[in-house]
């Protein structure tokens, strides 16, 4: 197989020796010097030495300050990357808007010329442009010295340049969307930026009147103010100002779009940009001192980073280990759950709540949910399988269930809460408990706040009384067998789950006992994206090194001052819960995993290491792993030639699940969901996850760790599908989600979930 | 219709044909068949060398089952009570966390066995016996993991029969505790497994069949020979290296008067006395030294012949160490299966019976699978000398 890295490596010819400024460190000074000497010096905090570093990068140009010491870029690399970025700048500067992405990225425009959406009556300073990405990383191959060099990615960009009061004298209504300002960037040949201040709730003249908006503001001169350019507004600015004309140019736009994201596209498109690095751009990092440019990183280069690729993982379906499957789903089919023997109760007590008028086709669905669809089968002549030929009781060894039916009269909000009032009563006046209760939805309700949406107001009503809820779209139910039996098998595995069922676990080769892995997640407790004052809810998700959940924990509601400690307290109470549980003594070897979807601080991995020092445990190592999804990186299957059987191939160049990079002691790159993971030919190329350990980790094998990432995101009992993150980050995620509206809910009571018994199940799911 | 041999042959296919099993499945097995299936060495081996963070409850249930059958391997019996105090302290059944060793019956049975060969005059731990208890209580009735959690129970003198356990395992667990095993349960047992019934209980009930089938055929070795096959016959020559248990072999005198004796096998045909002295009193016309129809200036002579079964009975004698000697008794084998089964003659099988000196174990697979693609070889037995007949120094060369 012959992989591509997005990455070209750089060399420096010349002159590398100069001088350099050294200055005692102090905020202000380095802004100052930043912005009035921009052109001519970089300058750089030395953590170290707690000084400035000013280096010339002009010719003829000395260090500003009386501190000199020379420099040799060959000796002192770590100087090269910030050097390098600063070049970047200096190529792209007058010739292209520039802008910083993430903390290091230079993202330059595409020309404003080559718009992939155009249209006469449409202004120019509505379109959606190429974002070119250039960001310099180091690859730290074993044994040798580390290789710098730029990770090249393109991606759109949709640009409204208009102001608010501009589009409004186009006809454009901006009732209920958001807004932002514009403000001068510190380094003037950066673009503007913007900043979110509100979501418009009324015009008054030339003033726009605002809700949910940022502290101290409640209107903004609309001259000044700009619409956000999320894709659903965008695509809402161009239907209103071209009318009929739109639909056929947003999708020109949209096919112009999707053919960037995908494999060739993006690849000739990268190429293109090295190729311009390396023949136009001329990048001097000091005077005299050239940096050469090379080809993209291809693995039949020897400084091509170690490969492998992972197997899928194994699931387990008995206690004790001899039942196991890589293909979760027909691993259940032929074996059942894990828990068969001993899941309780068998026929379960199901309440269904639904519209009056759509309750016929809710029993069809319920139907097929229940007995499957044995007739509609894939496959090739003489190999056909029916992906839903069990249904969820032949599969999950289940007997027939008691179902009921609870009728909302319309689709409001209090038909729905009078609906299922009707199903706790009827449990109630039983003398019985509704083991589940499957909600009929409708797909528009996912665009209602948490307040107008009957979803979360009947799953705050079913929660309480320890009920746990599926819900289900009506448009889902009326799909084609040929597109529903696939919603059914993730529906069914969620469903088993939320009943506290155990479908399967991971029977990794490298489970260890006494090894916890630990999803740390937030969310916020706010009625508005904008408004600060936030409080916030830490949630710790804990598994066994079997993917077994153990149980999930959340912090009170605090202050952002006081989150982390109380997240701390709140994962410290997790361990030691799990540490009575599996009686670990003091002496005993432990290790902690913990996933987190941000990069940690140095002082929140010490606050972590703190907090677990005073559960009495003298021998634990930790891992501290950032899962990041938002990074620059590409991997290219040069022989992946897209895979499919009837129209166009999906993922061309795209890798596949379980390739596995290694940059680093301390960074690599995996791919969580591959080629065969993708659903439709037009989303493109699938990224691999950027695996970031710790420097204060003391357990620091990122081959095993990598690959217990890539056993966790096979492992989700939410769809059969690997998820695109480990599922100790997907479920906080989800967590997070589900709380922060239900909590937006008058009536909720977090106690629900922490103390009730629900709160033991995957309810969130 | 499927013969034993065929049931035996398709358990050893089914066991073999699972892919790395957990070492306390293995060790049940090994217990079960009395090392015909499964390898405790194997098991042993996993259950001592995983420590730290890879310590798990199942190694303690292997260990418990390997302390069952006597094993001497140094830490075990250590390294089981120091897994058992870990398992005393932990909490089973925890709500919202699925059971894994608490409903895991291979498990709980290992840990019965080994708890009860240590302390066999104590109350049973009441860790133990909560988990236990709660476990029959949880699993759904007529399963085969309740019917091994149930005689985890008998075993740990919490139950105070075998009944309403499954017959094959009650007719294995009788077995391997010593009890007699009555023939009701026995032919109930052997009825079941002869149907090979279909079912999804895994590893540890191929196992069960296996040892059942072991079981039956040695209780039918004991009827006149009038109703024993070919197949019985082989089986019972199998079963000989678990007859070497007892092998007089004394270090010390077991009376106050007599002196320690020790019955040496030094050629073949100290073997073919042993099969002798094994075969007679149930195969009333069994020959010896036969005489078989000359081919050509050679006359052929067998070492033993089983008329009634058309079975010539052929010893062989391993003194040396090393693979050339394996090849050599094949190489005498092939020319005596050639002799015997000449047209004039009476007998069409051949079953070798080779005596290893060196207990040269690793050499036996391949040495029988050889052996029995030879034509009218229906099967090779080979005995290791067992490890109690310790040898002198001056006799370390072999015979």
């Amino acid at each position: 197989m012959a992989l591509l890295l997005n990455f070209a490596p750089i060399k420096i010819t010349g002159e590398t020796r100069c001088f350099a400024g050294y200055r005692p460190y102090s905020e202000e000074a380095l802004r100052e010097l930043r912005s009035a000497y921009y052109e001519t010096h970089v300058f750089r905090r030395d953590h170290e030495n707690d000084e400035i570093i000013d280096i010339p990068i002009r010719a003829g140009e000395e260090p500003l300050s009386d501190k000199q010491q020379e420099i040799d870029l060959d000796i002192d690399r770590y100087l090269v990357p910030m050097l390098l970025r600063e070049a970047l700048i200096r190529t792209f500067w007058g010739k292209r808007l520039i802008r910083r992405d993430r903390s290091a990225a230079i993202a330059v425009l595409g020309d404003s010329k080559r718009s992939l959406i155009a249209h006469d009556e449409l202004p120019d300073e509505i379109r959606r442009l190429t974002i070119q990405q250039f960001e310099v990383r180091t690859l730290y191959p074993p044994g040798a010295d580390p290789i710098i060099g730029i990770v090249c990615d393109v991606r759109t960009n949709n640009v409204i340049d208009l102001t608010a009061a501009e589009l409004m004298e186009r006809g454009v209504g901006l009732i209920g969307k958001a807004v932002q300002t514009s403000e001068e960037a510190n380094d003037p040949r950066l673009m503007p930026w913007r900043t979110l201040v509100g979501r418009v709730c009324g015009v008054d003249g030339g003033t726009l009147e605002l809700e949910e908006a940022r502290e101290g503001i409640n209107g903004i001169d609309a001259s000044k103010a700009y619409l956000e350019a999320r894709h659903e507004t965008f695509n809402w600015v161009v239907r209103t100002i071209l009318g009929p004309a739109a639909e056929g140019v947003l999708e020109q736009a949209d096919q112009k779009a999707s053919e960037l994201a995908k494999g060739p596209g993006r690849r000739a498109h990268v190429e293109e940009m090295v190729g311009y690095l390396k023949e136009k751009a001329n990048l001097e990092l000091v005077p005299g001192a050239t940096v050469v440019v090379g080809d993209l990183l291809n693995s039949k280069n020897p400084t091509f980073p170690p490969q492998r690729s992972f197997d899928k993982p194994a699931f387990l379906f008995d206690p004790g280990g001899t039942r196991k499957q890589r293909w979760a789903e027909e691993g259940l089919r032929q074996n059942g759950p894990y828990d068969q023997r001993w899941f309780s109760p068998k026929a379960l007590k199901i309440a269904v709540v639904c519209q009056a008028r759509y309750e016929g086709r809710v029993d069809e669905f319920i139907a097929k949910f229940l007995e499957g669809i044995p007739d509609y089968k894939t496959g090739r002549r003489g190999n056909e399988r029916a992906p839903y030929g069990d249904g969820f009781i032949r599969r999950f060894k289940l007997d027939r269930p008691a179902i009921r039916y609870f009728t909302a009269d319309g689709d409001g909000i209090e038909n729905y809460v009078q609906a299922t009032r009707n199903a706790l009563d009827a449990a109630n006046d039983g003398g019985f408990e509704w083991d589940i209760a499957i909600v009929q939805v409708e797909e528009r309700f996912k665009a209602l706040s948490a307040l107008e949406n009957p979803y979360f107001v009947v799953s705050s009503l079913l929660l309480k009384r320890q009920v746990p809820v599926q819900n289900v779209q009506i448009e889902t139910m009326a799909q084609e067998d040929k597109n529903i039996v696939y919603t059914l098998n993730n529906l069914s595995l969620a469903t088993y789950a939320k009943l506290k069922g155990v479908p399967w676990l991971l029977a990794s080769s490298q489970t260890v006992a006494r090894e916890l892995v630990i999803g740390l997640g937030s969310h916020t407790q706010r009625s508005s994206r904008y408004g600060a004052g936030e409080r916030y809810v830490g949630i710790t998700s804990i598994f066994s090194s079997d993917g077994t959940y153990l149980l999930s924990d959340k912090t009170d509601v605090v202050l952002f001052d006081e989150y982390a400690d109380a997240l701390y307290e709140s994962m410290a109470r997790s361990i030691d819960r799990v540490r009575k549980q599996d009686n670990w003594r003091s002496t005993d070897k432990v290790r902690l995993v913990f996933h987190v979807f941000k990069r940690l601080k140095d002082t929140e991995v010490d606050a972590v290491k703190r907090t677990v020092e005073r559960l009495d445990l003298d021998d634990v190592s930790f891992a501290f792993i950032h899962v990041a999804q938002d990074h620059p990186w590409l991997l290219f299957d040069l022989d992946q030639k897209g895979v499919g059987y009837y129209g166009p191939k999906k993922g061309v160049l795209a890798p596949s699940r379980g390739q596995y990079v290694k940059l680093g002691d301390a960074q690599a790159l995996t791919v969580l969901s591959g080629v065969s993971e993708l659903k439709l030919e037009r989303h493109g190329m699938p990224r691999p996850v950027l695996l970031l350990l710790h420097r204060d980790s003391t357990f620091k094998d990122i081959d095993y760790l990598a690959q217990q990432i890539f056993e966790f995101a096979g492992h989700s009992w939410r769809v059969m599908s690997p998820e695109s993150v480990p599922i100790t980050i997907k479920y906080s995620g989800k967590i997070a989600q589900r709380l922060a509206s239900l909590s937006q809910l008058p009536d909720w009571d977090p106690d629900a979930i922490s103390f009730g018994r629900v709160g033991r199940s995957l309810w969130f799911l | 219709m499927i013969g034993p041999r065929e049931i035996r042959q398709s358990l050893v296919d089914a066991y073999e044909a699972q892919a790395s099993l957990p070492s306390h499945v293995d060790a049940f097995a090994a217990w079960a068949t009395r090392g015909e299936l499964g390898s405790m060495d194997d098991a042993l081996k996993k259950s001592l060398s995983a420590d730290g963070l890879a310590r798990r409850p199942e190694y303690c249930a292997a260990l418990g089952y390997a302390i069952h059958s006597g094993t001497k391997e140094k830490g075990a019996i250590d390294l089981f009570k120091t897994d058992v105090e870990q398992l005393s302290g932990r909490r089973f059944f925890e709500p919202g966390r699925p059971p894994a060793f608490e409903i895991d019956g291979v498990a709980l049975l290992g840990v019965a066995l080994g708890l009860r060969t240590l302390r066999p005059d104590d109350n049973t731990p009441e860790w133990f016996s909560s988990i236990t208890l709660e476990a029959e209580k949880r699993l759904e009735s007529e399963s085969w993991v309740l019917s091994l959690v149930r005689a985890a129970n008998y075993v740990a003198s919490l139950r105070p029969s075998l009944d309403l356990i499954d017959c094959e395992l009650r007719t294995i667990v009788a077995d391997r505790l010593g009890m007699a095993i009555d023939h009701e349960t026995l032919e109930s047992a052997w009825a079941a497994t002869a149907k090979l019934a279909r079912n999804d209980d895994g590893p540890s009930r191929i196992a069960a069949r296996f040892a059942v089938t072991e079981i039956a055929l040695a209780r039918a070795a004991n009827v006149p020979i009038a109703g024993m096959s070919i197949d019985d016959l082989a089986v019972l020559l199998r079963g000989l290296e678990r007859s070497m248990r007892l092998w007089t072999w004394e270090t010390t005198s077991r009376t106050g008067r007599s002196i320690p004796r020790q019955w040496h096998v030094d050629h073949e045909y100290h073997v073919q006395n042993l099969l002798w002295t094994i075969l007679a009193p149930i195969v009333p016309k069994l020959e010896d030294e036969v005489y078989l129809p000359s081919v050509g200036q050679k006359t052929p002579r067998a070492d033993i012949g089983v008329p009634s079964l058309r079975t010539i009975i052929e010893t062989k004698f391993i003194g040396k160490k090393g693979p050339a000697q394996f090849k050599k008794v094949i190489e005498e084998i092939a020319e005596d299966a050639s002799l015997y089964r000449t047209k004039m003659s009476d007998y069409d099988f051949l079953i070798a019976v080779i005596w290893d000196d060196f207990a040269q174990t690793e050499e036996y697979e391949e040495a029988v699978s050889g052996l029995k693609k030879i034509p009218g070889v229906f099967d090779a037995v080979i005995l290791p000398r067992p490890a109690k007949m310790e040898r002198e120094p001056e006799s370390d060369s072999g015979k």
